[in-house]
């Protein structure tokens, strides 16, 4: 199929596409790489009268520290995190989700904040920018204000987004030295839509545990504090405190019906678990 | 040289099917043989590992019920 008549604009700086956003009222989408948003195009899954096109906004492909964050700009793409081309606070963290994001092709153009403005439940962004607690900064003709990654995806390709809105950087904390983290999808090849993920940031010293569990038929479940999960306390010897019965009864409280379902995502979340502690 | 099957109307012979049939059975039957012990068997390819987890599991039930 194609995609149907719509009209195109390519504003030359952000307050251009802002104006442009606004004055549509929802009725405009925002294009930067297309990789999710041109297969919904051409499915006619979206039917918008304008596209805005801001892939060619030099704003929005910095990357800067800012304090203990960085500033990640929304049109910086999988591959330039995964080439390093932008500086790293994660510790390799999303240097490698970044490298195993749909195939090479798609990693070329797709971009974090495009990614996450999609909202698909199994795309990597969506758990890890949650697990590393990270925030999008959204800003309007009226302003900017900032939203957690877990709190922006509200849905199966739904977002916190108000039209008028887009999505100018990604906000991420400085892990610290002595977090561990892990990252496991369940793929059965390389480059497909993930079946379960796991993602877990774990500080034994400061007895911190983050825990996302995603790729569900709804928003990732987000484990802030995620001391339940091992006994109540988060050690140094955490990996020998999982309990997957914990696992399971939270995955089945959040609407996971089918055991098989929750077997899986429980064995995954295992082998993030695993992959922090090694 | 030509050796036209007696069987078909033109005498036409499968070729190639032979070597993709047998192969998911081979593995089936390698499968179900580790499964056994579980009291699991499947009957449907292709075999992923959720059709595993999810016989396995139902297998665990039906013996958790009849005891």
């Amino acid at each position: 199929m194609k995609a149907a008549a719509f009209a195109y604009e390519r504003p030359s700086d952000l307050s251009k596409a802002l104006a442009l956003t606004a004055r549509t009222n929802g009725s405009s989408k925002i294009i930067a790489g297309g990789q999710s948003l041109g297969p919904m195009l051409n499915l006619r899954l979206v039917e918008p009268d304008l596209i805005i096109d801001i892939a060619g906004l030099s704003e929005l492909k910095q990357a800067d520290h800012d304090g203990d964050e960085l500033v990640i700009g929304a049109c910086i793409t999988h591959s330039d995190i995964e080439d390093g081309r932008i500086p790293d606070v994660t510790r390799g963290a999303m240097q490698r989700v970044a490298g195993g994001i749909a195939y090479r092709a798609v990693r070329n153009r797709g971009t974090i904040a495009g990614s996450l403005c999609h909202a698909d439940p199994a795309a990597d962004w969506v758990s890890t920018l949650s697990a590393l607690g990270a925030k999008l900064t959204l800003r309007s003709l009226a302003g900017a204000r900032d939203v957690a990654t877990e709190d922006f995806v509200t849905g199966a390709l739904e977002t916190a987004l108000k039209p008028g809105e887009i999505v100018e950087a990604v906000r991420v904390p400085v892990m610290t030295p002595t977090a561990r983290w892990g990252y496991v999808k369940a793929c059965r090849k390389p480059g497909e839509f993930a079946h379960a993920i796991a993602a877990v940031l774990i500080d034994p010293e400061a007895a911190t545990a983050r825990v996302v569990v995603g790729a569900l038929e709804r928003a990732p479940i987000v484990l802030g504090d995620a001391a339940e999960l091992f006994g109540g306390r988060i050690t140094g010897d955490f990996e020998r405190q999982f309990d997957a019965r914990v696992a399971d009864a939270i995955l089945l409280k959040a609407g996971i019906a089918n055991a098989a379902d929750r077997h899986i995502h429980a064995a995954v979340l295992r082998r993030a678990i695993n992959e922090a502690a090694a | 040289m030509e050796t036209p099957s007696p069987y078909t109307m033109f005498g036409v012979k499968g070729i190639g099917e032979g070597g993709a049939i047998a192969p998911p059975a081979a593995i089936a039957n390698a499968v179900n043989d580790a499964l056994r012990p579980l009291g699991v068997e499947l009957l449907h390819s292709p075999i992923s590992p959720r059709r595993v987890v999810e016989a396995i599991l139902a297998a665990r039930e039906a013996e958790r019920s009849a005891a």
